[in-house]
């Protein structure tokens, strides 16, 4: 989750360790809820997932700015320069996709979750989680093809 | 370019977790200052030793059946079996049939065992 959670910071692990730590509080208190019907890991994955849509919501009320465009192509500029530099390839990778197709491809090749689970961590039907993986993966394909001919 | 080469990118170049144990200590601590969740609160040491005993004790039950129930399968297996060895060697005719089909026999048996195996689960209530 942390790890996850780091990526769609953009590299800022201590934003991505305060969101993981809200989440894991969140569930904390909200145990009583969990009824079982899907696993815990993806139970957590949600409350972290909406904890960090939460973060996005209130950063941009704050700043006012549009939160697509700055965010989708360049990592956080708070985030450790060293480990910016280490993953930069794989920010550079995501970098074009939109938010949605982001969180699907990492879900699912990152955190191997099948696609019912990121159905129930994103709360989106099937069809559509299948409709970002598909353009998700295009978009990669068309990197990892551009990198491997340099 | 292949799906197992995408997920094989991804991983040599996601971000590794560090200070896990920095990052627990700080939970830990953030949670003893919570109230206890309605979830958890309410129950007293000696309803929850209750509640373990009385689990424990309905697991000891189950175990105790499931055992008389294997015990009792694999001694009316022996006495099947005895009986069918005893009627190969002593009837001739019944001889001649297995020693000529012993592979189709073999092959029923073991079908039928493997049935059993996933009935019998299936079929248990707790």
């Amino acid at each position: 989750m942390r790890r996850f959670l780091c990526v769609l910071c953009g590299g800022d692990s201590f934003r991505a360790d305060d969101l993981a730590q809200e989440a894991m509080l969140k569930a904390y208190m909200s145990f009583g809820k969990f009824e079982g019907r899907a696993k815990f890991s993806t139970w957590l994955f949600r409350i972290a997932y909406n904890c960090f849509y939460d973060y996005k919501s209130r950063v941009g009320r704050a700043e006012g700015e549009e939160l697509t465009q700055v965010y989708e192509k360049t990592p956080d500029e708070k985030a450790d320069p060293a480990a910016r530099f280490e993953n930069q390839e794989l920010y550079m990778a995501i970098g074009g996709l939109s938010e949605t197709e982001r969180t699907v491809i990492l879900l699912f090749y990152m955190e191997d979750k099948s696609i019912k689970d990121i159905e129930a961590i994103t709360g989106m039907p099937s069809g559509t989680v299948r409709s970002h993986l598909s353009r998700g993966r295009q978009h990669l394909k068309a990197f990892l093809e551009k990198l491997s001919a340099h | 370019m292949k799906e197992k080469e995408i997920r094989q990118f991804i991983h040599d170049n996601m971000p590794q977790v560090r200070g896990s144990e920095a990052f627990m200590a700080e939970l830990v601590r953030q949670i003893e200052l919570l109230p206890t969740p309605a979830s958890l609160s309410g129950w007293t040491e000696e309803e929850k030793q209750a509640d373990i005993k009385a689990i424990m004790s309905l697991v000891r039950s189950i175990k105790r059946r499931n055992r008389l129930t294997a015990l009792a399968i694999g001694a009316g297996a022996v006495a099947v079996l005895v009986c069918i060895v005893s009627a190969v060697f002593m009837i001739t005719p019944v001889r001649d049939f297995v020693i000529s089909n012993y592979i189709y026999i073999a092959i029923a048996f073991t079908a039928a065992i493997l049935a059993c195996a996933f009935i019998i689960p299936r079929t248990s209530r707790l």
